[in-house]
């Protein structure tokens, strides 16, 4: 590494010349870049009066001068020096920790004599050259690195202690918000309160990271209701909860705030447009889509087109991420557009900020662009920013120096050392870090804390676990030595890790099989020529006569929809479409449609099952319409949440239950807004609609249905947040029944182990986030290390 | 025409309206029509004709009756459709065929789109053509007819509804119980007016079908603070509410001030029931004696202690479920204070709990009769020892106990327990186990042969996952055969079909059979002819219990695949 850096630095010297003259006079040290005996043998005297130096540190605050700098010299000047007293730098480093974090006295006369033995010891080590290098005790990167960013940037030596100096936030009521119309509970108001002081802080912004179903939504409006003046903001949602924003915010403050909603083939592309307007509403998929023709443009016919977004041009008061762990891989181009909006303060709100890695936190923290840090800081220089600008891939735009030498702050101080030690040694000073730092930006409540204020009623979490039956077992067991035995041919090729999409595909593979086999045999692509599709009338749920289908693209017998359209009579206005709620059009004499296999892939797997009869149930499915029967008495009604991942499986479910007379109501990824918001409210407002069925993915966020009273979660997934949220679409504010989730799984499948993973998960999500101490030791460093290396 | 009462309903369509007089809307809804008739004519004419085919079909009685005659009418349709349009259908295949090679592979975890759809339209209009349209279209009615009558079918074996015909009175409850719902959605402001005559109006309405009322209201989730108004009368004595989730604390307070005779008192999910009404009820219901609250999760530790302290000497029954709030703080003032009279304790759902070791000390009433402690939050707070310690207090009288969900119970309970402290002739009516995984065939062997158990009317082993044959029959030849009136086996997957041989209880009328493999036709024949009374089995997850299966009129199946698939 030596070696390499001062080759590079002569291939290039011409051209850094300039730069290295900036850094010169910046820092005030001529000698930066020689390497002399002189300042070798000065050592020891840098070190005495770094010792002071450090003290004063601790003691006054007070930021350190040129002393500091020869000893940076010292460092840098040669590397043989520099591993040789990194064993040096390593203790006082440590040292220094101590003095701030416990005591100066007593830590300072204790440990100055074996210092200076120490220093000795590596004086004479130099002069021996690199033979007696190897017997000191090695150094770790980190601790090198920590000293090396220290010295070129004084001003990070105090960010963990000031964060941990910062005052404790102390509960604080606000007052309600003139205009409210809904009564802020009391943690709401708490919540408000730190809201409106984080905004005026110098954080600008912050975390509210309450658990699902405490009103993160109700508290937010009322931050923009507090002063109306400060306008705009931006609220960016999923789309499924984009009408419920629009919903909420028309509702609760009585329509005193403007609302622009920025979604869909209507929005406008002049930034006057939205002028006036106090809130505009838009989704992930929109931002990123506009700052995607904005930067990288898109192509039309006639060459590459640019087009400028208009979110990024306007001047926001504040911008809010609602589900902010849409932006976890700060990589992906929708972090990129947030991160270019223009906003004085920033807000992210989430109920899991992290769900598998911690580095997901530090997508959230760039976001909130806290320094430092969101700097790419040098190690041998004063050179520090927040974007990694390396155009020859090798230099830094700004100092030069190489890749090697820059680091981040949040990778070096709070991720690596997690990493690779998990929560224990050095990973446990990292973990404490992050604590420190989320302890200043997020405010995160538990329903379980705040249970008195909230009035939830309890809920309860069951597995119901079933047995295959022996036609499954056959085919599973089938399925999964066939896996096992490509698996282990990975394994002893060692290719595992080569072939990691395939393996998961056969993992997907033996947890659909645990669902129903026609989700692994009905697939297109070992589709057998004998079986012929059909299409389903979407009313009766049997192949279809005559079908047509409605400008919605529902397909229905010409009779059926006929008669459904009948029914409707006098009322036309309220004539909706069966499926999906919004408002029905349909040409009745159009002419059938026949199968059309282009169209058909696409199609609900419903389509290609076996309609003659002799279509056989799986154990899942039945076990689901058990509960479901189970439920239904003539005395009350109890509503419920269906929840698969597989879209699939949820068709094939929908199917079933309707065949079995239930009525169920579907949410898909692929609907509309207006499609969406229909939907749930024929759920919510219809007594005979019972059963609601959503894939994990499009509804496990921001749905509102205290309707219902049950869930049910057909598969389990890798990720436990994302089934927590589900079970939190029923268990918020406003639910008076008791709320019991159930989760299906097959005892004889893969499915045993997953929630066996699970657990682990969760274990390590409880311990960063609830800041739960006992937690933290249920968390091994293996299992970290499961975590972090996939 | 036909109409289906399956139908989405929306605001008016039961009404009678227009020129149709109220016969055609009763005949409308009932799903008879000329048209109707006339069709099943025509199929038993052709039944007749291919009797010799279906013969084995034939056996089949009354209820399967519908069924069969929608397949027979089903396989005509589609030889006749196959014949009218073979051409098209061929040039489809081809095409079909062709295109099938170039279909990409999908992946499952996406999102598939219905949007982009282009459909390419049949042209159907050669003139020639036109004769077997029409006839296509008839027989398209009569398929979709057909599609109907199965799915209202099975929506009716969804809600249990065996009997055909429902009673006028029930008939009229639904209706009053939908109208007044309706009310409440189109008047909000009025309405309060509107049940204080409605009160009046059905001033005369016994207490048995208000409390239909109840549960229809209940149904349609339209009891709330008007329509309760509907029960307030001051001569009753019991009422069960089976979803007050929309009753506000303030309801409860009118309810405890009109209704001050009120002995028994079953709110359930009253999640808004509050400190103030909890203890306005206790004070204002000076008979109240057994109360059973579902979900009153709002009220904590010290509202319970007065709530006790109130209830002192009185309290006689006491059911609860469903809170986080009743913590073991509340358990001891509850048996302290009213430990010595209560004769009925129900415990399920409590989250708070872990000291049920404190239940043997207190329940010391002679004649303590029902114990249900279900799903405690910690499996091991409920271990054998403190079954064992409170059989031995109350064992003799126990007519009703329900240990479900108790996972961490052992053969050790059932032998040292239940075996040793329960009298030979014993009392004990309703015995359930649910889900206690780790109880064995041998103990309750043992058990069953020990004590004579002539009173067992209602009996659940559900999931007790180790519990095979010999358990089952040492039941049945135990004195509880000629009593037991329901059955629950549900996943016992180690059963085999020698279990059902012993089977034979002339009483029997309801039998969960869910996920218990082995279950087929013919055992669901044998239980038919061996079980007069049975009425209803439950066959979810059987895959084995096919159409073919011959059943006793009488007996419903509900749960075969074959019913609605």
């Amino acid at each position: 590494m030596q070696e390499g850096g001062f080759i590079r630095r002569r291939r290039t010297r011409s051209t850094k010349k300039s730069v290295n003259y900036n850094e010169l006079s910046d820092d005030d040290t001529a000698v930066k870049n020689s390497k002399t005996l002189q300042l070798k043998g000065n050592s020891e005297n840098v070190n005495d009066s770094q010792d002071e130096e450090y003290r004063d540190d601790a003691t006054l605050v007070k930021s350190p001068d040129d002393d500091d700098k020869d000893f940076i010299i010292d460092l840098t000047g040669s590397d043989k020096e520099r591993t040789a007293t990194d064993e040096n730098t390593h203790a006082i480093k440590n040292d220094n920790d101590e003095i701030i974090e416990i005591k100066e006295e007593r830590d300072v006369s204790d440990d100055d004599e074996p210092l200076t033995k120490k220093r000795k010891t590596t004086a004479r080590k130099k002069k021996k050259k690199t033979s007696t290098k190897k017997k000191s005790p090695k150094v770790t990167p980190y601790e090198r690195n920590t000293l090396r960013l220290y010295e070129h940037h004084p001003e990070l030596r105090n960010v963990f202690t000031d964060l941990k100096n910062a005052p404790p936030y102390v509960p604080q009521r606000s007052k309600q918000p003139d205009g409210m119309t809904i009564k802020l509970l009391p943690f709401q108001l708490e919540g408000l309160h730190w809201l409106i002081s984080q905004e005026e802080s110098i954080y600008a912004g912050g975390v509210l990271a309450d658990e699902m179903g405490m009103g993160k939504t109700i508290q937010t409006i009322a931050l923009l209701m507090n002063d109306l003046t400060k306008s705009p903001s931006l609220v960016v949602a999923p789309t499924v909860a984009l009408m419920q924003w629009k919903n909420e915010i028309e509702q609760h403050t009585k329509g005193q705030l403007k609302i622009y909603i920025y979604h869909g083939a209507s929005r406008t592309t002049d930034i006057k447009d939205l002028q006036g307007y106090d809130v505009v509403l838009t989704t992930y998929a929109v931002l990123e889509s506009v700052f995607r023709k904005q930067n990288y443009g898109f192509r039309r016919k006639n060459g590459l087109f640019k087009q400028p977004s208009v979110l990024h041009n306007i001047d926001f008061y504040r911008v809010i991420l609602d589900e902010a762990h849409n932006i976890k891989d700060r990589q992906s181009n929708t972090a990129r557009a947030v991160n270019n909006l223009k906003t004085q303060k920033r807000w992210c709100l989430s109920g899991t900020p992290l769900q598998n890695r911690i580095g997901e936190m530090y997508s959230l923290i760039r976001f909130l662009n806290i320094n430092p840090f969101t700097k790419y800081f040098c190690t041998k220089c004063d050179c520090a920013s927040k974007d990694w600008k390396f155009t020859d891939r090798m230099h830094c735009d700004h100092c030069s120096h190489v890749i090697m030498q820059h680091t981040n702050f949040f990778n070096h101080f709070m991720l690596k050392n997690i990493q690779k030690f998990g929560v224990e040694g050095p990973g446990l000073e990292s973990f404490n870090n992050i604590q420190t730092l989320l302890k200043n930006i997020m405010l995160r409540r538990t329903k379980v804390e705040r249970a008195d204020d909230l009035g939830l009623p309890p809920r309860i979490v069951t597995v119901r676990r079933d047995f295959f039956n022996e036609e499954e077992k056959d085919l599973y067991r089938s399925l999964y030595t066939d896996s096992k035995r490509k698996y282990n041919s990975f394994v002893e090729e060692g290719v595992v890790l080569n072939n990691y999409a395939n393996i998961f595909t056969l993992i997907t593979r033996m947890r659909q099989l645990a669902d129903h086999p026609d989700l692994v045999l009905k697939r297109l692509n070992n589709f057998p020529g004998d079986d012929i599709g059909v299409v389903i009338c979407q009313l009766c749920n049997d192949e279809a006569e005559e079908p047509i289908e409605s400008k919605c693209h529902h397909k229905f017998c010409r009779l059926c929809i006929k008669e459904y359209v009948e029914s409707f009579m006098e009322n036309n206005n309220k004539l909706t479409c069966p499926v999906c709620h919004i408002g029905l059009s349909i040409d009745l004499s159009q002419p059938a449609l026949e199968v059309d296999l282009d169209s058909f892939k696409k199609q609900s797997i419903v389509s290609r099952l076996n309609m003659s009869g002799k279509w056989q149930s799986s154990t899942k499915i039945e076990a689901l319409v058990e509960e479901l029967y189970k439920l239904r008495s003539n005395k009350r009604t109890i509503k419920s949440i269906v929840f698969s991942q597989f879209t699939s499986m949820l068709d094939l479910v929908e199917w079933r239950l309707k065949r079995a007379g239930f009525q169920t109501v579907k949410l898909q990824g692929s609907m509309s807004p207006t499609q969406r918001d229909e939907t749930i409210k024929y759920f919510m407002n219809n007594i005979q609609c019972e059963v609601f069925l959503v894939s994990l993915k499009a509804g496990g966020v921001a749905l509102n249905l205290c309707e219902a009273s049950q869930v049910f979660i057909l598969d389990p997934w890798w990720n436990p947040s994302v089934e927590w949220q589900s079970g939190d679409r029923v268990h918020r504010i406003g639910q008076y029944r008791p709320v019991k989730i159930t989760r299906f799984c097959i005892e004889d499948s893969i499915e045993a182990r997953i929630i066996e993973l699970q657990e682990k998960k969760a274990n390590m999500i409880h311990a960063t986030i609830n800041q739960d101490e006992a937690a933290i030791s249920r968390l091994t460093p293996a299992d970290l290390q499961f975590l972090f290396n996939n | 025409m036909y109409r289906s009462r399956n139908r989405p309903k929306r605001g008016g369509e039961n009404e009678v309206k227009g020129p149709n007089s109220a016969l055609t809307q009763f005949l409308r809804e009932e799903g008879i029509s000329a048209e109707n008739i006339k069709q099943k004519w025509y199929q038993r004419q052709s039944k007749k004709q291919e009797d010799a085919t279906d013969e084995k079909k034939g056996k089949a009685e009354d209820d399967s009756f519908t069924a069969e005659i929608s397949r027979v009418v089903e396989d005509e349709e589609i030889d006749e459709i196959g014949t009218g349009s073979g051409t098209e259908t061929e040039r489809a295949q081809v095409s079909y065929d062709a295109r099938m090679k170039l279909v990409p592979a999908d992946s499952d975890e996406e999102e598939y789109e219905t949007s982009h759809i282009s459909d390419t339209p049949v042209s159907l209009s050669s003139a020639n053509d036109r004769e077997s349209l029409t006839k296509k279209r008839q027989n398209t009615a009569k398929i979709i007819q057909n599609r109907r009558r199965k799915r209202k079918r099975a929506a009716d074996l969804l809600d249990r509804r065996v009997n055909k015909v429902s009673s006028l009175q029930s008939l009229c409850i639904t209706k009053i119980s939908e109208n007044i719902s309706k009310w409440q959605k189109e008047a909000d402001e009025s309405s309060k007016l509107v049940f204080n005559k409605l009160r009046d109006v059905l001033g005369g309405v016994s207490t048995a079908n208000l409390n239909n009322l109840a549960k229809a209201l209940s149904k349609n989730r339209a009891l709330n603070d008007h329509t309760l108004q509907l029960f307030l009368k001051t001569d009753l004595k019991r009422l069960t509410f089976s979803d007050c989730s929309k009753i506000s604390f303030d309801g409860y307070k009118t309810l405890a001030i009109f209704s001050p005779h009120l002995t028994e008192l079953s709110l359930q999910m009253c999640g808004q029931l509050n400190h103030e009404s909890l203890l306005y009820i206790a004070e204002k219901l000076p008979n109240l004696k057994s109360l059973n609250l579902d979900g009153p999760f709002l009220i904590n530790e010290d509202t319970w202690e007065k709530f006790f302290v109130i209830m002192k000497g009185r309290l006689e029954e006491f059911h609860i479920s469903n809170t986080h709030r009743f913590t073991d703080k509340s358990l001891s003032n509850l048996l302290i204070n009213c430990g010595s009279t209560l004769v009925s304790l129900g415990l399920s759902r409590l989250d708070s709990i872990s000291n049920y070791a404190l239940l043997p000390q207190y329940l010391v009433n002679d004649e303590f009769h029902s114990l249900c402690i279900e799903y405690p939050f910690n499996e091991e707070d409920v271990n054998d020892e403190i079954i064992i310690n409170l059989l031995g207090q109350i064992g003799r009288t126990l007519r009703k106990l329900v240990l479900n969900g108790c996972i961490d119970l052992t053969d050790s309970m059932i032998i040292n327990g239940l075996t040793a402290f329960i009298p030979e002739k014993c009392p004990l009516e309703v015995l359930s186990l649910e889900e206690s995984d780790q109880i064995t065939t041998d103990s309750l062997s043992y058990f069953f042969s020990k004590v004579e158990l002539n009173n067992l009317i209602e009996c659940s082993f559900r999931r007790c996952l180790q519990l095979g044959d010999m358990a089952i029959i040492e039941l049945l030849l135990n004195g509880a055969r000629d009593s037991l009136r329901s059955l629950n086996l549900n996943s016992l997957k180690e059963l085999t079909k020698e279990a059902f041989v012993a089977l034979a209880c002339p009483n029997l009328t309801y039998l969960d059979l869910g996920f218990v493999r082995c279950v087929d036709d013919s055992v669901i024949q044998m239980l038919g002819e061996q079980n007069p009374n049975l009425t209803v089995i439950d066959v979810f997850g059987d895959n084995l219990v096919t159409e073919k299966a011959t059943m006793r009129p009488g007996l419903t199946l509900i749960g075969r695949q074959s019913d609605s698939i």
